[in-house]
């Protein structure tokens, strides 16, 4: 079960005349994960996820979603979810009639609860031109995962959203993967990917840069640990020693600063050095280069090689 | 099923909700046909006699041809095409329910119309009534299914005005609305068959009203009325796209087949 998948997509191409939005890209999801898609604009996130919702028909490759080819079949419809980046609805519609006009054609009951844990009780009958943007988000995906979907697409769920919905949406994005469902995540905020997701795919100029976990991608960069060491007589940033397994960068506010590739290492030696020298450590930062770091690292590659 | 019918209600409430359709369905056709009664009976007596006609039609261009397309522009460049089509809403759906939700929009106006030009302004009734519903709703779907297609091939809300207008404006000068088209000279007769409308205001003549039958057969209203009906809505569900992109040129060339009945019957 853990190792069934959900998604397959296969040297998926897809041109807007002579440009090639997405280039031969081929990757899998497997059920019940968060799979991240990341790029920065115009990467060809949105293609990608378009074709593989049935939205647009892929120029080559071939794509599987839940064992079916997509856009093939109604029942598809109803076994995903998906969240447009600029989705719309109706100005005159409401969050209630939205939710029971979905249902009604999904061949559902309309269950109005998910619009209480999305936090639209009291805006139930307002038209969805008078929402608020966050409102709209919510209702969104409320819209998207109300007819109880296997396979969840959000692209850009968070975006323009402030920090507390923001913080709401990814505890029921959990919620839905705890739940056995699949979700693949487009975003290109950094920070959410590395916090939500299981795998992810850095996607430049329509092409897979890299695939992972998000601890996978950040640790095959070539950025080195940091370590930063604070201790009462600053002895570490007075001598500056040097280590093997690691290169003293600067000295800062009491702090020393190191790079290093075994952190482990460089640690135990800077330990004993305090130690040898009779200083007491007041503080100790290990911090791994960040996604958003690696991402960056991985653009400059993407573009230095165009 | 279900969802086809509540999207149907729902697409029939908005009609009532949304104030631009509120306008252009009920509010613009009744407050003309108010002062046109007002005025026109005394200006030009023979206007009550194709008053009840007239202003039927001048109602279904209005809501067909000024605020259907323009709907549907809206819709497919906001995304909201777009978001329907992820919940598996088929196409189909799309297009007959805003053409239903027309027919009865108009039905209400059509009633209000009949009912007060009759006891107001001296409008004469039709002689055989089964015919007059039978050419009200063949009337309706023609030009709703034009106005589905206006909507359809229009590369944007700009373009959706002009090509309507290029439909609206002539319907309402040339089609026989507010002056006979038997008065009309002969070149803007054949002009004038070009239009839906003037074949509705035919086919009430001749049918609802009891007035002297088309001759040529291919010239007979109703059949051009029926062609137009099912030429629209072939192209409607053949060129119909989801998308928001812009709609290619190609779309707005296929869409002009929509006119072939109608230049048979002008060139006849």
């Amino acid at each position: 079960m853990p190792d069934e998948l959900a998604l397959k997509v296969q040297g998926l191409e897809k041109r807007y005349g002579t440009t090639l939005a997405v280039d031969g890209l081929s990757f899998q999801v497997r059920k019940g994960e968060i799979f991240g898609l990341l790029g920065p604009n115009g990467a060809g996130k949105t293609t990608t996820l378009e074709c593989i919702e049935g939205l647009r028909k892929p120029d080559g490759g071939t794509i599987s979603v839940l064992g079916v080819q997509p856009g093939s079949s109604k029942k598809l419809w109803d076994a995903i979810g998906v969240q447009l980046q600029s989705s719309a609805l109706p100005d005159t519609m409401t969050p209630r009639e939205a939710l029971a006009f979905f249902s009604h054609y999904h061949g559902l009951t309309p269950d109005y609860r998910i619009l209480d844990r999305m936090g639209l009780s009291k805006k139930l009958n307002n038209q969805c031109a008078h929402l608020s943007t966050g409102q709209k988000r919510r209702l969104a995906l409320a819209l998207c995962v109300a007819h109880n979907p296997e396979l969840i697409f959000l692209d850009e769920p968070t975006a323009g959203l402030d920090v507390e919905s923001r913080i709401e949406l990814h505890a029921i994005m959990r919620e839905l993967r705890d739940g056995g469902k699949t979700i693949i995540l487009a975003t290109h905020d950094m920070a959410e990917a590395q916090k939500l997701c299981d795998t992810i795919g850095i996607v430049i100029a329509g092409k897979l840069a890299v695939l992972g976990t998000p601890s996978q991608v950040t640790a095959s960069g070539d950025q080195r640990t940091r370590i930063a060491i604070s201790s009462e007589e600053n002895t570490v940033g007075r001598h500056k020693p040097t280590f093997a397994q690691a290169d003293f960068v600067r000295e800062q506010d009491g702090y020393a600063y190191y790079q290093t590739d075994a952190p482990g290492a460089a640690v135990t030696s800077l330990l004993i050095f305090l130690s040898e020298h009779g200083d007491a450590l007041v503080d100790l930062r290990v911090e791994r280069p960040s996604l958003e770091e690696r991402f960056m690292e991985i653009l400059e590659k993407g573009r230095g090689s165009r | 099923m279900k969802g086809f019918v509540y999207h149907a209600i729902y697409d029939f409430k908005t009609g009532l909700r949304d104030k631009t359709l509120m306008l252009m369905n009920y509010l613009f056709p009744l407050g003309f046909f108010l002062l046109v009664g007002t005025f026109m009976t005394k200006i030009n007596p023979f206007f009550a006699e194709i008053m009840v006609p007239g202003m039927l039609l001048f109602a279904l261009m209005s809501s067909s041809l000024l605020s259907l397309p323009g709907t549907l522009v809206t819709s497919r460049e906001s995304g909201v095409y777009r978001s329907f089509r992820v919940h598996g809403i088929p196409s189909y759906s799309l297009i007959t329910i805003p053409i239903i939700g027309n027919l009865f929009h108009a039905a209400i106006v059509c009633a209000l119309i009949t009912v007060l030009s009759s006891l107001f302004f001296g409008g004469v009734l039709p002689v055989h009534w089964g015919w007059f519903a039978m050419v009200f709703i063949l009337s309706a779907l023609c030009l709703s299914t034009l106005g589905m297609l206006i909507g359809i091939v229009s590369q944007s809300s700009r373009a959706t005005v002009l090509i309507a207008q290029a439909f609206y404006l002539p319907s309402v000068l040339l089609g026989g609305l507010m002056v006979p088209a038997d008065q009309l000279p002969a070149s803007l007769t054949a002009v004038a068959s070009l239009f839906p409308a003037t074949h509705a205001i035919r086919a009430f003549s001749f049918y609802a009203y009891g007035k002297t039958p088309p001759g040529a057969v291919m010239a007979n209203p109703l059949l051009v009325m029926v062609a137009g009906i099912i030429i629209n809505t072939v192209l409607c569900f053949t060129l119909f796209q989801w998308d928001t992109r812009p709609v290619g040129r190609k779309r707005l060339l296929f869409g002009l087949l929509s006119l072939t009945p109608f230049v048979v019957s002008a060139l006849l």
